[in-house]
């Protein structure tokens, strides 16, 4: 369980029910859930939580200045509470995950408890292409030949993150075609010969 | 430095201030050594249709307006395009293949056999590209040019839309050679592959451009005034 999670969502209907979720599956030892960041410093007062589900519509600017601003440290994992069916491009992919509004009991459970079980948050690499684990993860599956949704399936995100993670890997290596992806996976350890589907 | 080609332009003074078109010369056999000779010269020498050359050229001179063409031209710029095909199947990419196969042999096995696979890949999907064009796009536009009725209703459109992207893969492989492959391999031929693969990315660019540019946009006004649909 997470020491403490925050929520910022303008809805009093949704913060309950996310916070009930949260509690009544032993998620979070402490909650605190406020409708705006005008009321951040009140309600953080010098701890740190360890979750923020935040509605993407408050985030003003990047997430890393977000981070700054709100003394969230890389630790703290992000993520977007998203109401409707699409979701802009530039939510996915900065996020650590997504929770959609239509989400059952048990997919949200499942969003949360990968991210206390998963490994710690990876630091974010400034530039560069130095691939996240995260990163690695997926692209170490699409080289084999899954299917998005099949990638997603088995890292327990969502399919829209996968999409994005693999956005972020051509960005950053320059390579978009899944042929290049694989000799680049080879080339940098991150698969092995007989992985590889041919 | 654009300037205005026409048919009484120079031959030599093109090539020194636009050396691409060194390639339009080879794939039509024509010879250096032709002194003065003007385009039109050149042209008729060759037998080949004066406003097909000239548009093939303005293409590489980086121009963009191009003349719609009659009949009698585009099946000449269509007789470059497969010249061209055979100097791409033929030539070019054996070229990279062989530097491949060389470079190849400094680099850890796993590695090299990597590499030597997603360019055979390469080959395929651009010898499966040149085919679609020779077997399917060019027959349609001689339909259209000899006012045939067309089987299907195949609109030019349609190739534009297909131009698959295979330039990406090329791209891809020029970052792999230069960001990912390792800097302690010290092989010379690295070097050597990287500038054939930026020759032709850009040829094969070329190449698109006058389909895009020259070939379609006559098609179209060909297909708007014919009697069959």
């Amino acid at each position: 369980m997470f020491k403490l999670i925050a929520i910022v969502e303008p809805s009093v209907l949704i913060r309950e029910g996310v916070s009930n979720l949260l509690l009544s599956n032993g998620l979070a030892q402490g909650l605190a859930s406020i409708e705006s960041f005008d009321d951040w410093n009140e309600l953080v007062r010098g701890r740190e939580p360890a979750l923020l589900i935040v509605n993407p519509s408050l985030v003003k600017e990047s997430l890393t200045k977000l981070r700054e601003r709100k003394n969230l440290g890389d630790k703290c994992f992000i993520l977007a509470l998203v109401y409707g069916y699409f979701v802009p491009s530039d939510i996915t992919g900065t996020f650590d995950d997504i929770i959609y509004i239509t989400d059952s009991k048990q997919v949200f459970c499942q969003k949360i408890t990968s991210l206390i079980k998963g490994k710690q948050r990876e630091q974010t690499a400034p530039e560069g292409d130095c691939l996240s684990e995260r990163e690695k993860d997926v692209l170490r599956l699409l080289v084999q030949g899954f299917a998005n949704k099949e990638v997603a399936e088995r890292l327990h995100i969502s399919p829209h993150t996968v999409i994005s993670h693999r956005k972020n890997i051509i960005e950053k290596t320059g390579i978009r075609s899944l042929a290049g992806l694989a000799v680049y996976a080879i080339l940098n350890n991150i698969s092995d010969m007989d992985d590889l589907q041919q | 430095m654009i300037f205005k080609i026409n048919t009484n332009t120079k031959m030599a003074y093109l090539v020194i201030a636009y050396p691409n078109m060194i390639a339009v010369l080879e794939r039509l056999g024509i010879a250096f050594g032709f002194g003065d000779k003007s385009l039109q010269d050149i042209a008729i020498q060759y037998e080949i249709d004066t406003k097909a050359f000239l548009s093939i050229l303005l293409v590489f001179q980086g121009n963009k307006e191009y003349p719609l063409l009659s009949k009698e031209s585009i099946k000449e710029v269509i007789r470059f395009l497969r010249l061209s095909h055979l100097h791409f199947k033929e030539i070019q990419i054996p070229e990279i293949k062989d530097l491949i196969s060389l470079f190849a042999e400094s680099i850890p096995q796993k590695h090299a056999a990597m590499i030597i696979s997603f360019f055979k890949g390469y080959i395929e999907e651009v010898s499966e590209h040149f085919l679609y064009e020779e077997e399917t796009v060019f027959p349609y536009i001689d339909s259209v040019l000899r006012d045939m009725p067309r089987l299907k209703r195949y609109m030019i459109d349609d190739f534009e839309a297909h131009h698959t992207d295979i330039e990406q893969k090329l791209l891809d492989l020029k970052n792999i050679l230069i960001k990912y492959i390792p800097s302690d391999i010290n092989s010379p031929y690295r070097i050597s592959i990287l500038r054939h693969l930026i020759q032709l990315e850009e040829d094969l660019q070329y190449h698109s451009l006058i389909e895009n540019h020259v070939l379609i946009p006559s098609v179209k006004e060909i297909e708007n005034t014919s009697t069959y649909v």
